[in-house]
């Protein structure tokens, strides 16, 4: 057969099999079951989770807190793809809707209203994230913020609270077995002492570099071009250098052809490539004190140039993201800088007519000002019950994965 | 060039001028960050792995390849042996560039090959396999909490965990990528 007759064939069958693979979903979509006995165990298991989580921190005096999924603005955050829709009111006016990628942008407002501790169990939503084991555009979270509390007072919460999942699981036979785990079990898995390390020192431990001397952006490029990264770019925005609040804020930026990098890209490419994978995979790990130049709304440390932040890996998934929350009087006119600085990203994501980027809610920072000492935790929830039956990806546990297209 | 959040397990890319396979790729959104797919990629003809992790909205170079069925002849210490259908030209592969393949494939029978030029660069797979179960434990009755499943042992040596009430001699289809149990075959 010749090149080009090859190439037809290709072709041709390429498309036949489009076709068909689109009748099959649009049929399987239609007609698909859910198996019964995964539908109970699934249910059943998610139910006993939201129980738990629920007695756990109502005895501990936090207020369960019922918020919207829809909102008219969002905190600023480049990265995070919006789903939009509209309300419409054909006489008093119609306008965009976005639905949360997570309920802080509400639970914050009560918080500074002076709500004291509180929780919300919410439906999360987030575009432009590809499903794969780990993602699905929406899910289910456990937000809590602890008035009074700091990151390292939540980090004793969150392992109490997995000590008690476990102990009620276990109570009633749904804990998971080891398969998908491997040779440990479940309950050796979350029991686990866990590994709390810094950011510093996990990227001294696992990818040999010290961040205190990676600060600025051509060290950190040429650390990555000498392990062999591709299409690193040694050189830096102007003004990237200093750590100025310019500098940090600059570190959202992620418009396509932006031709340079930033300082915290090219942090994320060395943690993803190097530390990340290396992480045990036998505890809990806490990862805490993230670089200052990852822009969000968590205090500053005052030990160096990081944040009060950590994130809990568990087999090398993130389960759980928590700060000291950036607040006060204080911090007011930094907060605000910083939300300006985002702001402006995700206005000219906008204006490129990028899809996904929301309306930002350009003074939050009065918010954030008037909340009181406060540590918020986000846990993902259906990472977590993944966890606790052992399952290896998010299928396993959500009745309608992808939101049930069924890809024959 | 495509960009990097189109890449797939399996694709061919050229990464500094050497033709590269994805054999892992992972779709990676850290909290506070873009998102990123982290590959592993592999060079068949070296061995050589790269880890990458590459911003979804980045370029990379894939390549195209031409495929040709070929005879799997039997694996040595060293390599797998195959030899082209239409040729009848033989030739190896190192058997670290597919790892455990041996226990996926079957002599005589003829795969699809992936060639970039000359240098063959992926063995394709059928998506699932049928096996027949060789060693199997039998597994005590009532035992329903650690009994769920079990280890069996196949007829190509590839050693998989199965429901408890699969038997020796029963058939039971696999899938080649994650080598996991699907179900089991009545014929």
């Amino acid at each position: 057969m010749d090149e080009r007759a090859k190439t037809k064939r290709a072709v041709a069958e390429s498309a036949a099999k489009i076709a068909a693979s689109k009748r099959a979903i649009k049929r399987a979509v239609e007609t698909t079951l859910v198996d019964r006995e995964k539908l109970l165990r699934v249910a059943q298991a998610r139910a006993l989770m939201y129980r738990v989580i629920r007695d756990f921190l109502d005895r501990r005096g936090y207020l369960e807190v019922d918020t919207p999924v829809l909102a008219p603005r969002l905190i600023p955050e480049p990265t995070i793809g919006a789903f939009t829709t509209r309300y419409e009111d054909e006489f008093a006016g119609s306008h965009d809707l976005y639905m949360i990628p997570s309920p802080e942008v509400y639970l914050k407002r009560l918080i500074a209203s002076g709500s004291a501790s509180i929780y919300e169990i919410s439906r999360c939503f987030r575009n432009r994230e590809q499903t794969s084991a780990y993602h699905n555009p929406e899910f289910s979270m456990l937000e809590w913020y602890s008035v009074g509390a700091d990151y390292r007072q939540s980090l004793e919460l969150m392992q109490e609270l997995l000590h008690e999942l476990v102990a009620r699981f276990d109570e009633v036979g749904v804990l998971g077995a080891s398969a998908a785990l491997g040779a440990q079990s479940v309950a050796d898995l979350l029991l686990a002492d866990p590994l709390v390390l810094t950011m510093r020192e996990a990227c001294l431990r696992y990818g040999g570099i010290d961040l205190l001397e990676v600060q600025d952006c051509e060290s950190l490029a040429r650390v990555l071009a000498a392990r062999g990264a591709q299409g690193v770019r040694g050189a830096c925005r102007a003004g990237y250098e200093d750590a100025g609040c310019d500098a940090r804020a600059v570190g959202g930026a992620h418009e396509a052809g932006e031709p340079e990098a930033a300082w915290d890209e090219l942090f994320q490419r060395f943690f993803l490539t190097y530390v990340e994978p290396e992480l045990p995979g036998d505890r809990p790990v806490y990862i805490t004190d993230y670089p200052e130049q990852i822009a969000c709304l968590a205090a500053r440390s005052s030990e160096g140039p990081w944040r009060e932040r950590w994130e809990l890996y568990i087999k090398g998934i993130e389960v759980a993201n928590c700060y000291s929350e950036l607040v006060g009087e204080a911090d007011a006119g930094y907060a605000q800088e910083l939300i300006a600085h985002e702001s402006e990203l995700v206005c000219r994501m906008r204006e490129q007519g990028i899809e996904g980027a929301p309306l930002p809610y350009q003074n939050y920072a009065e918010i954030c000002a008037k909340m009181p000492p406060t540590s918020g935790n986000a846990l993902g929830l259906d990472r977590l019950l993944m966890l606790l039956l052992g399952e290896s990806a998010l299928k396993g546990v959500l009745l309608f994965p992808n939101f049930g297209i069924v890809e024959a | 060039m495509i960009k990097a959040g189109a890449t797939e397990k399996g694709m061919a890319l050229l990464m500094k001028g050497q033709p590269f396979i994805i054999v892992e790729r992972e779709f990676v959104n850290p909290g506070k960050g873009s998102a990123f797919v982290r590959l592993k990629l592999k060079s068949p003809q070296t061995g050589q792995v790269l880890r990458e992790t590459i911003k979804t909205q980045e370029n990379v170079e894939d390549i195209m390849l031409e495929d040709t069925d070929c005879q799997y002849l039997y694996a040595d210490a060293e390599a797998f042996h195959f030899m082209k259908v239409d040729t009848y030209e033989q030739f190896s592969i190192p058997l670290a560039s597919f790892e455990g393949y041996e226990f996926l494939m079957k002599e005589g029978e003829a795969y699809r090959i992936m060639f970039y030029g000359d240098d063959p660069l992926d063995i394709k797979l059928p998506p699932k396999i049928v096996f027949e179960v060789v060693e199997a434990e039998s597994v005590a009755k009532g035992d329903t909490v650690n009994a769920v499943t079990k280890l069996v042992k196949l007829d190509s040596g590839l050693e998989i965990r199965v429901p408890a009430f699969i038997k020796e001699g029963e058939k039971v289809l696999v899938t080649s990528d994650t080598r996991e149990y699907v179900e089991r075959v009545n014929k």
